[in-house]
């Protein structure tokens, strides 16, 4: 079980740390969220029914959601806001500048409702049944989500850009 | 991978750091909870003594009447005094390291690899005499005392943890045994692989024993783990497995083996061993230590822990893990590739595990022809099955071995046999 345990770290932390990422935008609370959902997982009688990924991405989901809805995450926000040291803020390092992650700042850029559904959608490469499920809302909400997600991504995009952006 | 999720990805691009800390959080955390239980424990020993005062009138009372049974047997392998002492001594880490509770693991781990050896040693039918402890003693007290410098590091590191010079003297020769032991099997494996040295025959000793010492003395593991508070698992959940490198095994001499990471087979036919050495500076050679059977060509992954090199820049390392990660065919059409349609239930599954492996990056080819190959969103993969586990190549040219886990995940998927042995 310790192997196991170490193995399904390497195996799956750098992927969970980039969903709670998505969710979050920072770095720090990512860490906490991924830390607390393999302590959680560690002391869980686990039985493998599905894929352990889509169980902990499951975990690491609610997680992030939790944490956006929390005081802390709030009170972050509300200090961002008024702070006169935000254009100062150190610079998040996890995040790379590179024009290849020209698509992914502009996901990031999304409201959570949308921001949410791409994520499932393109990165946890969830079906929209798969999605439907999790988030608990019709199918066709998700397919609707989708659609105003990838519109507001137009503006925020090369023509080119977009062009590849439409063809997935 | 669609373009949001690789924009996603090159967006976060070095996750190790993060990795890293969260990996020593989850340490630090278990830790926490381990001297919270303690505390507890602490809390609760007023009940516990007059539980056990009970509990041992009873037995008691028991061993009198005839009438109790020990289920599972044990031994009297561990001594309360020596691990004590051992814990002691971790004390030395004190400033490097955190928490009370990870010098006791750090001491049981030290502990329970004497004891391996030590009862392995003795499972190979080797003898420690009294006069090979006291010779070995002896050694181990002249070397504490050897100069007035090396004295003065000894007494330093006594007082750090709080022992005695005399209560020190005493665990030198309660553990001599162990050092016998240890000696003995760097023989043994030395005697079987005459080119390795006397540490790497120590590493192996390790290996060997510490899975022996686990399945025979179980009863004795637990029972001591619970006495002491320590937890029940087989040592660090998060503890170094070895480093692991990947290459083309380039010669076969007697029972080693040569790796060269880079080398290709063309490489291996045309040059000497002289020269690949030469060619390539991090080739190593293994003992062949449940090695699956190799060939010269064969592709592995090896994990070891120590290496040396000796003074002509040849590197022997021991062998704690061997993968083959592609058996080298010199004749490859004489084998058929199945072509797999992916079920269309079973296409999403399989779509989102070839997505969150860790694939690695190679520009090595693969011999011989896959056993299975399928295709997930214009990406071909071809797969071997070895007895061990699937073998993973991306049209991307990147590849993954399988544990049994992930292994038996994947041909769920797929459909097919596991061929785990």
């Amino acid at each position: 079980m310790d192997k196991e345990i170490e193995y399904i770290f390497e195996e799956h932390s750098e992927h969970l740390l980039r969903l709670a990422y998505f969710y979050t935008k920072d770095r720090h609370s990512s860490e906490d969220i991924v830390q607390d959902v393999f302590i959680r997982f560690m002391n869980t009688d686990y039985e493998e029914r599905g894929s352990i990924r889509a169980f902990l991405s499951k975990m690491t989901i609610n997680k992030a959601k939790d944490y956006l809805k929390s005081w802390t995450y709030k009170k972050i926000q509300l200090k961002e806001k008024w702070s006169y040291l935000v254009a100062k803020k150190r610079p998040n390092r996890l995040l790379v500048n590179d024009e290849r992650s020209i698509i992914g700042k502009a996901v990031l850029e999304l409201s959570l409702d949308y921001r949410e559904v791409i994520i499932l959608y393109y990165y946890q490469e969830m079906s929209v049944a798969e999605i439907s499920a999790m988030l608990l809302i019709p199918e066709n909400t998700v397919k609707t989500r989708l659609k105003r997600a990838r519109e507001k991504l137009k503006p925020l995009l090369q023509e080119d850009v977009w062009e590849v952006l439409i063809n997935e | 991978m669609n373009e949001i999720k690789k924009s996603l990805i090159e967006l976060t691009v070095d996750m190790n750091e993060s990795k890293q800390l969260v990996r020593k959080r989850i340490m630090a955390q278990s830790i926490k909870k381990k001297d919270f239980k303690k505390n507890l424990i602490a809390g609760l020993s007023a009940i516990v003594m007059i539980s056990m005062i009970f509990l041992t009138s009873t037995f008691l009372m028991e061993q009198q009447t005839g009438t109790s049974e020990i289920s599972q047997p044990t031994t009297n392998i561990f001594d309360d005094g020596i691990f004590e002492t051992t814990a002691n001594l971790q004390k030395w880490w004190r400033d490097f390291a955190d928490g009370e509770a990870y010098l006791k693991e750090l001491a049981y781990e030290k502990y329970e690899t004497r004891l391996a050896l030590y009862t392995y040693a003795k499972s190979l039918g080797y003898d420690i005499k009294d006069e090979e402890v006291q010779e070995s003693f002896q050694q181990t007290m002249n070397l504490m005392t050897r100069s007035d410098e090396a004295k003065q590091s000894y007494e330093e590191l006594l007082t750090k943890a709080d022992l005695t010079w005399e209560e020190y003297e005493k665990f030198i020769m309660d553990t001599a045994p162990y050092d016998v032991a240890l000696k003995k099997l760097e023989q043994h494996y030395m005697a079987i692989y005459p080119k390795i040295s006397y540490s790497i025959a120590g590493s192996l000793a390790e290996k060997h024993a510490i899975p022996y010492f686990r399945e025979q003395y179980v009863n004795d593991i637990i029972a001591f783990k619970k006495k002491h508070t320590l937890p029940l698992h087989d040592g660090n959940p998060f503890a170094f497995t070895g480093s692991k490198q990947l290459g083309r095994v380039v010669a076969i001499e007697d029972n080693m083996f040569l790796v060269a990471p880079g080398a290709t087979i063309e490489d291996i036919e045309n040059y000497t061993k002289e020269e690949l050495l030469e060619n390539y500076k991090d080739a190593m050679w293994f003992p062949m230590d449940d090695t699956p059977e190799l060939s010269i060509g064969d592709l592995v992954e090896t994990y070891h822990k120590y290496q040396t090199t000796s003074e002509d820049n040849v590197t022997i390392s021991d062998l704690w893990d061997i993968r083959l990660v592609n058996e080298y065919e010199p004749n490859p059409i004489s084998k058929a590739t199945h072509h797999l349609t992916i079920d269309i239930e079973m296409n999403p599954k399989v779509k989102v595990f070839v997505g969150t492996l860790n694939w690695i990056d190679t520009n090595v080819e693969f011999s011989d022809k896959a056993d299975y190959q399928f295709v997930v969103d214009g990406i071909t993969y071809q797969l071997w099955s070895y007895p061990d586990g699937f073998v993973l190549y991306s049209s991307r040219g990147k590849y993954r071995t399988l544990n049994a886990e992930l292994t038996s995940e994947l041909a769920g998927y797929l459909g097919i046999d596991h061929g785990l042995n």
